[in-house]
């Protein structure tokens, strides 16, 4: 048992236990909260922005067309 | 008296737990890791990830029970980013392994990533079998199990 008590005790050696630091606990917990946040809002506006865009082009198309065949009708009725 | 309390951790119930018992999470992850300074990074992000989700705990197990296995899955994930950067095999028992000591050490670091974790948390952190159990998330009789089988793996 001693051995691997000995083993044990070599491992832990270079821990440095006096670095330890609650201040930057807190201050990590602050830090890598507010990136996740923006990142979020980000995702979602461009995601917003995305069906805007394929929503407009859509309805761009469709009117292109119908005005096309409205012409077409009215040249061949005419 | 359980109706009182509410669902998450108070800040300084986290920090009561930091500062009293953070030699033993700084020495558990550092055997874990074999990297004093890595360790150092693990524990203090990972304090900081169960302040920033105090809210998910839920008063079933111990607060502490909950920061271990929280420290203890950011350390396994250091651990992976770290062998995938530099490719580095498991840790196995080689033939230069003459002193006792290192015939010791190499079968230790030998040992299965969950029965290795169980000595470490018995050794630096004094935990006992349910302790362990909880922050490693299997029976008590898992832990007990994963003890013997560590203790019968050292050389005589």
């Amino acid at each position: 048992m001693n051995e691997l008590t000995m083993v044990l005790d070599e491992l832990v050696a270079d821990a440095p236990v006096e670095k330890a630091s609650w201040p930057d606990v807190l201050a990590r917990s602050r830090k890598s909260r507010r990136p996740r946040r923006v990142s979020k809002r980000l995702v979602l506006a461009l995601a917003v922005i995305t069906l805007l865009a394929l929503a407009g082009t859509a309805v761009g198309v469709g009117v292109s067309l119908l005005t096309q065949q409205e012409r077409f009708h009215a040249a061949v009725s005419g | 008296m359980g109706w009182m309390r509410s669902n998450g951790a108070a800040p300084a119930e986290i920090e009561a737990i930091y500062r009293d018992r953070c030699r033993a999470f700084l020495f558990a992850v550092t055997a874990f890791l074999g990297d004093g300074e890595a360790a150092l990074d693990v524990v203090q992000d990972g304090f900081a990830l169960a302040l920033r989700n105090r809210s998910s705990y839920c008063r079933e197990g111990s607060l502490e029970a909950w920061l271990w296995r929280i420290v203890l899955n950011v350390a396994r994930d250091r651990q992976r980013s770290r062998r995938r950067l530099a490719a580095l095999p498991e840790f196995e028992a080689t033939e230069d392994a003459r002193e006792p000591d290192d015939e010791v050490r190499a079968s230790l670091l030998a040992l299965p990533e969950r029965q290795r974790l169980a000595v470490f948390l018995r050794y630096y952190a004094d935990l006992s079998y349910e302790q362990i159990a909880e922050a490693l998330g299997v029976r008590a009789g898992t832990v007990a199990a994963s003890l013997h089988a560590a203790h019968s793996a050292r050389p005589c």
